[in-house]
């Protein structure tokens, strides 16, 4: 690595992943807990692991983000951090705040939880995906702003790149757009119509900016091409993700209550959202195929190339089957849902987080590339979890179609439960190859471990 | 006929290969909008036909005038900066500019006197489709308003030569975009029934 | 504005390209002022609009100049906007 300070992204990237182990655990025993119904309960009842799988998910992320933000913007601003101290008070910070809400979650009952945090003072629980309580909240927020205090400063002290400067707009905007999780309005409708400025406006809005930015980032050191070439790729794609993504927001209002008019704007703009993500892909082939130069971290690259197809297919072409309000009218909040949000997660967020740490990780331990060896069992990991997520994907996608037959199409309905019990089998499968996912990650993170004949060391 | 072979450099349409993606992306998103609105209104004939009579058609065909008289304003200002004549491409991107001027303050105008009836997004499916069209439609005509600006500022200030006039060639093709829509949406919406 | 010496009408072929979408134009609105309908009519003021597209994309864009993967991309936009309104009105759910 070429700053010292950039060392700090290694226990941000640690932490990352080993609170996605923990997710996929959670997300293991709710798979059960879809066939078995009462696996666990009542010590971990269904909505208690599913707030610990989602909350885990995005906090894990958001460690992988940043990380991924101390190891990169050292190195384009041709600086040291700003403060590398700050940036260790915070990881303990945000990760024993984390660790504090998980425990929370699991041994407190939730309304108990509420009380004991001081959720009466400003109401912000009780919703999907911002189940936190309000210190949790609190303190997401002033770690963020911390994060990025330090990071906008040494890009300002240092050299701008377009790189970081939409590393930065997307960083800003995801704590920017957060800020609406603290905004509860009794108003049901316009509860839901906010509850998306934080979710939508993240994975489909700045969540894309940090996701480009980190691709380039990646793309421009393992293939050498001219970086003006990938910058300016990248600002076409971020342009198309904002065009699309901001009125696409709309595909989330066509049954909550909002005006008609939603149904043609959001169906119109939001079709038109797998065009970044395409781009995305022939962008990451492009140019691996034009590079100079043939780096010794072939794993990375095939990340690099992994996250431009995964996310292509889940975020983009999954999410437009269900995106168009004729058909969203009949699948909304099934199963294809889950299917969607599964491959679209993994695809662009996981994955590209992974990229990340596939090609920053070995220069954080002294070397250029790790070994064939150790490649080779990340490579293992990289194809265990794609296809399995793939086939997770394709057995949800199975059970949507079905339950939403039986449940909504059919002349004679079905209620929810009965078709429940007939998208079962599905539901096996999907926990099956669960388990192969999680044998991926096994031994992905065996690979951190595995020597053998070390490959260059870094400069 | 063939064409001589031609270099290289002209493979690629003028401007900023950049603003090429925009344009499709824009003409997508436009063209979209356009078949829904042809689709739906073969379910619902009586209410567009209806409703379309109330729209000021004089308004759309000055308008539509304006625009294609503007873009032509931008052909020649092109024109000028390849003969090296800065000032002259400055002259027409203004001329250009201010017939654009115009076509905001009309529908402007269009839009007060339909909100002062009362029409809104919710009035029916055609007054939805009329106004996320016209004022989609409108607010690129905005943002090409300032692409013009600057490309005219620039010009008059001698930023631009024959040899090197990217520039305005990009500005120019983004303001063609604009017309071009225009000229699909204005007989679409104001006149066949 | 002619640029061309007045001894000869000379006009810049985009002069006659911008005189030609005015008169186009004013057939249109003359069609509309004339109140005339019918499958026929749309389709020949669908057709007026797309020559003017054409025109604004060849001649004013400079896309003649282009190589054909950039021509096949706009006229793919035209081909698939003009047909499918035709279609739309062809379908024409009679009330």
């Amino acid at each position: 690595m070429q700053y010292q300070s950039q060392a700090v992204a290694k226990p941000y990237f640690i932490a990352a992943i080993g609170l996605f182990v923990g997710q996929i655990l959670f997300g293991l025993i709710m798979g059960l807990q879809y066939v078995v119904g009462d696996f666990l309960f009542p010590a971990i009842p269904f909505n208690v692991a599913r707030m610990v799988h989602t909350n885990l998910l995005i906090v894990w992320l958001l460690f992988g983000f940043m990380g991924a933000a101390y190891y990169m913007v050292p190195e384009e601003s041709e600086t040291e951090l700003f403060s590398p101290k700050l940036a260790w008070i915070l990881f303990w910070v945000f990760l024993v705040a984390g660790a504090l809400t998980v425990v929370g979650y699991l041994m407190v009952p939730y309304a108990k939880l509420a009380e004991m945090t001081g959720n009466d003072l400003l109401p912000t629980m009780g919703r999907e995906f911002l189940e936190q309580p309000l210190i949790t909240k609190v303190g997401i927020v002033v770690v963020a702003l911390a994060f990025l205090f330090n990071i906008s400063m040494t890009v300002l002290k240092g050299r701008k790149t377009s790189v970081t400067m939409v590393l930065l707009l997307g960083l800003w905007g995801l704590a920017v757009f957060f800020l609406f999780s603290f905004y509860n309005p009794s108003n049901l409708v316009l509860d839901k119509f906010y509850w998306w400025w934080v979710v939508h406006l993240w994975v489909e809005g700045v969540w894309e900016l940090i996701l480009g930015a980190l691709l380039a980032f990646v793309l421009i050191k393992v293939t050498g091409v001219d970086r003006e070439v990938i910058e300016k790729w990248l600002y076409v794609i971020i342009a198309m993700t904002l065009v699309t993504g901001v009125i696409g927001t709309g595909h989330h209002y066509f049954w909550i209550g909002t005006p008609g008019y939603w149904q043609w704007w959001g169906s119109i703009f939001s079709a038109m959202e797998p065009i970044p993500f395409f781009m995305m892909t022939v962008f990451a082939f492009n140019m691996v195929n034009r590079r100079r130069r043939d780096h010794p971290n072939k794993v990375a690259t095939l990340w690099a190339l992994g996250t431009g197809v995964m996310a292509f297919l889940g975020a983009g072409v999954w999410g437009f089957l269900h995106t168009l309000a004729p058909v969203n009218y009949y699948t909304h909040g099934s199963q294809i849902t889950a299917a969607h949000g599964h491959m679209a997660f993994y695809g662009a967020y996981v994955m590209v987080v992974l990229t990340l740490i596939s090609y920053a990780m070995p220069l954080l331990r002294g070397r250029q590339a790790n070994s064939n060896k150790a490649q080779v069992v990340e490579m293992w990991g990289f194809w265990l979890m794609t296809v399995s997520m793939v086939f997770i994907t394709l057995f949800l996608t199975a059970a949507g179609i079905l339950q939403v037959w039986l449940q909504r199409v059919s002349t004679t309905p079905m209620p929810f439960m009965q078709a429940q019990d007939q998208v079962a089998i599905f539901y096996w499968a999907r926990e099956l190859t669960g388990v192969v996912f999680l044998i991926g990650l096994i031994a992905y993170v065996v690979s951190f471990f595995v020597r053998g004949e070390t490959k260059a060391t870094a400069t | 006929m063939s064409a001589p072979t031609l270099p290289a450099i002209n493979s690629r349409p003028p401007g900023d290969l950049a603003i090429w993606f925009v344009i499709f992306a824009e003409l997508l998103t436009f063209g979209i909008f356009f078949l829904s609105y042809g689709f739906t209104r073969a379910h619902n004939v009586a209410l567009f036909d209806a409703s379309q009579q109330l729209l000021d058609r004089r308004t759309g065909a000055i308008n539509t005038v304006l625009l294609i008289t503007s873009s032509y304003f931008v052909v020649r200002a092109v024109a000028a900066v390849k003969a090296d004549d800065s000032r002259a491409a400055a002259h027409w991107l203004f001329a250009a500019m201010g017939l654009g001027a115009g076509f905001i303050l009309l529908k402007l105008n269009e839009f007060a006197h339909g909100y002062a009836a009362g029409i809104t997004l919710s009035t029916n499916t055609f007054y939805m489709f009329y106004l996320s069209l016209t004022v989609f439609h409108f607010l690129h005509v905005v943002v090409g308003l300032l692409v013009l600006g600057i490309i005219a500022q620039k010009a008059w200030t001698g930023g631009y030569s024959a040899a090197e006039h990217t520039g305005v060639e990009t500005g120019a093709t983004y303001w063609h975009m604009v017309d071009m829509v225009w000229i699909v949406l204005f007989p679409l919406v104001y006149v066949i029934h | 504005m002619p640029s061309a010496s007045a001894a000869s009408l000379r006009l810049r072929p985009c002069t006659w390209v911008w005189i030609g979408m005015l008169t186009l134009t004013a057939f249109t609105y003359a069609i509309a002022q004339a109140g005339l309908h019918g499958t026929p009519v749309v389709f020949a003021v669908l057709a007026l609009a797309f020559v003017k597209t054409h025109w604004v994309a060849h001649h004013f864009m400079g896309l003649r100049q282009a190589s054909w993967p950039w021509r096949a991309a706009m006229a793919a936009w035209q081909l698939a906007v003009a047909v499918g309104l035709g279609i739309a009105y062809l379908n024409t759910v009679s009330p």
